[in-house]
């Protein structure tokens, strides 16, 4: 690294990822994105949520889509507790079953087949969590980029940071070195809280695993509950992932996609 | 330095290998070929339970206050094949369950000699892979029981229920399980739920109920069960129904 002590007026880049950091990052990404998929289309298959140990068509959901075939094109609703919306538009309906149409039911779908995908998926993504762990210990980066250092969870500094993302400001300079502090919450809570939570709860969604630890159905307070809150952190992080992917075009696509791919990162100088 | 790398990388190396060995190992247990990587992740799956299951733990049963008094269905709910319905008329006077494979006395029971053995009644949570489940009452002869009647011969594997419904695609409903998912003491042959007559569409007169596994291993309107040590036999040899046409996964544990 080419680092001549000239202050930040020049530009300069270093390495920001290291090659586990990036390889780790690209196969989590694809295991999350095939994962989110395949658990769409096996949702769909039952497009209602419960609480408790069991749940089925005519036990009450706490969240559904419900087809009401009474008039002559079939009208679809989203229904969660007592409030209802009309979603005639983006829901269908294959085989009296509803599904979400966004994408297009499509003819040669496999459901055991999705199924297995989802398995195979979740096996690539527990085996990148165990590897992403070691890493950010052994290299480090848990220490150094990912905890809050002292101060930077104060109410203060949360408020500023707050308000960086909400005017889509761009960190310059040497402060882009360093991760924000609510992305260091982000991807904590990703790592730490969401992940384990809903490999937990999946595992919870299995008969022999519950067979062997009944503990499971205790803790998440049943099967349907364990499924409910499965798809809870599925959306959320779907939603981190939409976030991520806004971010990295605020934050700079070229520069940061970069660092992603070959490390290297460019320290861009602040404006005047 | 180069120790301090080395033992590091010792242990990690240990590690990997000693997982390489328990994924080749569960390859090698599969019943059928392994294609691809889904199939190495099942065959991952059936060993890894099989480790978790292995003292035989008994699934949580409910308070029978809880059954769902119309039980859901999934599949096929009323055979259209006219030898089932013409048995249906009869309330399965005519009807038998025949065991045999590689087995010592292969047998053939009525309904009323079933009704008449020891049997056994739990409440139980059914799991359906479309993401439905609902608590039933199952009363019914334990698998391990008869096959303790035929007595299983050395070799044996695999027991297959074969079934009285014509699918879509013209082929019959089958389903399997390793013997010993079939000797877990809550693995049951199920003639009641409920208290009542297990309905048609629940699988009249006769179902199994593979508690430690979802939904679709339940073999329905179970006629036949074969003890053996290949699956290879029937239809497309993937070991069930909706393994063969749809790549559902062998090992159903999840």
């Amino acid at each position: 690294m080419q680092d001549k002590r000239q202050g930040t007026s020049e530009r300069k880049n270093y390495l920001r990822f290291p090659l586990p950091t990036r390889l780790l990052h690209w196969i989590a990404a694809g295991a999350i994105l095939t994962l989110l998929w395949s658990g769409f289309w096996i949702f769909n298959l039952h497009p209602r949520l419960y609480w408790g140990d069991s749940g089925y068509f005519g036990a009450p959901a706490i969240a559904e889509l419900a087809a009401d075939t009474s008039s002559e094109e079939t009208q679809m609703s989203l229904i969660i507790g007592d409030w209802s919306i009309d979603v005639t538009g983006i829901m269908g309906r294959v085989n009296r079953q509803p599904y979400v149409r966004i994408f297009n039911f499509p003819q040669d779908f496999e459901f055991g087949g999705t199924r297995a995908l989802h398995f195979t998926a979740a096996w690539i993504l527990v085996v990148c969590w165990i590897y992403y762990l070691r890493h950010l210990l052994n290299s480090g980066r848990l220490k150094n980029n990912w905890l809050p250092r002292r101060g930077e969870l104060s109410l203060r500094n949360l408020a500023t940071d707050f308000l960086n993302h909400l005017k889509l400001r761009r960190i310059r300079g040497e402060a882009a070195r360093e991760y924000n502090v609510l992305q260091k919450i982000s991807y904590l809570a990703v790592m730490f809280v969401l992940l384990p939570l809903i490999l937990l709860t999946g595992l919870t969604m299995s008969n022999s695993v519950t067979t062997a630890w009944p503990i499971l159905f205790d803790i998440f307070g049943g099967r349907q509950s364990a499924r409910t809150l499965h798809f809870v952190c599925a959306f959320l992080i779907l939603l981190f992932l939409l976030v991520h992917v806004i971010q990295l075009f605020i934050a700079g696509f070229i520069n940061h996609g970069r660092a992603m791919i070959t490390g290297r990162f460019e320290i861009v100088p602040e404006k005047e | 330095m180069a120790n301090k790398l080395n033992r590091r990388q010792l242990l990690h190396g240990m590690l990997l290998s000693g997982a390489a060995g328990g994924v080749a190992m569960a390859a090698a247990k599969y019943p059928s070929p392994i294609r691809n990587i889904y199939d190495l992740a099942d065959a991952i799956n059936y060993g890894l339970h099989d480790l978790l299951l292995s003292g035989q733990p008994l699934v949580r049963e409910y308070d029978r206050a809880n059954v769902a008094q119309i039980f859901p269905t999934s599949g096929v709910t009323s055979p259209r094949d006219e030898r089932y319905q013409r048995m249906l008329a009869n309330n399965f006077e005519d009807w038998t369950l025949k065991i045999e494979g590689l087995v010592d006395n292969p047998m053939e029971l009525s309904l009323s000699e079933l009704r008449a053995m020891n049997s056994q009644t739990q409440v139980t949570l059914h799991t359906c892979d479309e993401g439905w489940s609902a608590i039933g009452e199952w009363t019914g002869v334990p698998l391990w029981q008869l096959l303790q009647l035929v007595g299983v011969q050395p070799g044996a594997k695999y027991v297959i229920f074969h079934c009285m419904d014509t699918q879509g695609d013209g082929n019959l409903y089958y389903e399997s399980i390793d013997l010993f998912a079939a000797s877990h003491p809550q693995t049951i042959l199920a003639y009641g739920l409920n208290g009542n007559p297990v309905p048609e569409p629940n699988g009249a007169p006769l179902r199994l109920r593979i508690e430690t596994q979802i939904g679709y291993k339940h073999a329905k309107f179970v006629e036949r069960v074969e003890v053996t040590d290949t699956l290879a036999h029937v239809g497309a040899g993937r070991g069930g129904w909706w393994e063969d046409i749809d790549n559902a996964v062998w090992y159903a544990g999840l």
